[in-house]
């Protein structure tokens, strides 16, 4: 598991990532999808928790991440989750985005 | 603080380039007059030096024409949407607002507001998630602000959408064919030198060969896919038909049986993604 500093850079990421970013599909270099592959294995656990597991707690973990909390101590198998699930992390980050709109302007529901 | 006092207006560039503009009036009323005729926040209670109670008002007038949203606790949201007639509706409307002000935030990267796309979609997404929200008030358990709860499903709705325009004229199968790795073949690969390239290939067959060996024709189809492709899960789940979930369990068996086989082959992935390193 990565260290903290990791994850947080891996926020500050997503947090200040333009409009330019869709994926692409199928187009990595042979050492991306090499690296890609074995980082998933490194990175599994004999316990996940599944996307229906993580989408139940995925407010909470935004509202704390929002508060400032230190999810990845609160919530790792959530963070874990994220990190190797990609649909799950493009609505973790969509999500974030809401909360960060909301949060720069108090006046927004 | 004075009666009838106006707070600067705010300009606020949403992402679409536009301004929102919302304008915040508080006042003081005696506290007689209580709170809940005219729909507003649980006042603030202001007790003064001569004991002269009085509690704040405030009101968000939005000028670019969608109506003002009352701030409501979670237990007022509730209890709003679980009652009947004007308070019910006026929740609803609300919660539309909320989900539909949120919107061009959670699909920056996906869809600009102002593509013609855009306004269909965000009303079709806030009226799934109302009927969703609606019907399932019960399993709201409180642990977030409700707005966010909204908002994820909201967010679950609209990329479940876009995904499937996304990838609906596209072919998958080319991508998922059966009975052939697609792992083995990328061993072709520029390597920093000669030595380097000879090592990637080599680790790449073992890989290759462990994937053919440990995992079911379908495991290594799904995790190729979605760890090798990197299409999305909910897409190759449909295609595979399955659900997302389940092909989630699935992949995970995939990967701890991978897991377990490279460390009996003394294969740690520590030093497999050092070899990959440029």
């Amino acid at each position: 598991m990565r260290p903290l500093s990791g994850f947080l850079g891996w926020l500050r990421q997503i947090l200040h990532r333009g409009n330019n970013e869709p994926a692409p599909a199928g187009e990595a270099s042979p050492a991306d999808i090499a690296r890609r592959l074995v980082e998933m294995i490194k990175q599994t656990q004999p316990e996940e928790f599944t996307c229906e597991e993580v989408f139940a707690l995925l407010d909470q973990f935004a509202d704390a991440l929002e508060r400032g909390d230190d999810v990845s101590a609160l919530m790792p198998m959530v963070r874990s989750h994220l990190e190797i699930c990609a649909d799950c992390r493009e609505e973790f980050e969509a999500l974030l985005r809401v909360l960060q709109a909301r949060a720069s302007d108090p006046q927004k529901p | 603080m004075s009666p009838g006092r106006i707070q600067p207006t705010k300009h606020v560039p949403s992402d679409a380039g536009r301004f929102v503009t919302t304008l915040r009036i508080t006042w003081l009323t005696p506290d007689r007059l209580g709170c809940g005729e005219d729909r507003l926040d649980p006042p603030a209670l202001v007790v003064w030096g001569n004991d002269i109670r009085r509690r704040v008002r405030a009101i968000d007038y939005n000028l670019a024409g969608a109506s003002f949203v009352v701030k409501r606790t979670n237990t007022e949201w509730l209890s709003d949407l679980r009652s009947t007639g004007e308070a019910r509706e006026s929740a609803l409307a609300d919660l539309r607002s909320v989900i539909m002000s949120g919107l061009p935030y959670a699909l920056s990267t996906w869809l600009s507001p102002s593509d013609p796309a855009f306004t269909p979609l965000a009303e079709e997404v806030a009226q799934e998630t109302l009927l969703r929200v609606q019907s399932r008030l019960e399993t709201f358990e409180g642990r977030s602000q409700f707005t966010t709860w909204v908002n994820k499903i909201a967010v679950h709705i609209a990329l479940s959408e876009l995904r499937r325009r996304r990838w609906k004229d596209v072919s998958l199968e080319g991508m998922m064919e059966e009975g052939e790795s697609h792992v083995a073949g990328l061993a072709a690969d520029p390597a920093p030198d000669p030595a380097a390239a000879a090592e990637r290939s080599d680790l790449l067959a073992q890989i290759d060969r462990l994937m053919r060996e440990e995992l079911t024709d379908r495991q290594r189809r799904a995790l190729e896919a979605v760890a090798v492709r990197r299409l999305p899960m909910e897409e190759v789940a449909q295609r595979m038909g399955t659900n997302r979930n389940a092909l989630y369990k699935l992949i995970h068996d995939a990967r701890l049986r991978l897991k377990r086989r490279m460390a009996e082959e003394g294969l740690m992935p520590g030093e497999v993604l050092a070899a990959f390193e440029d």
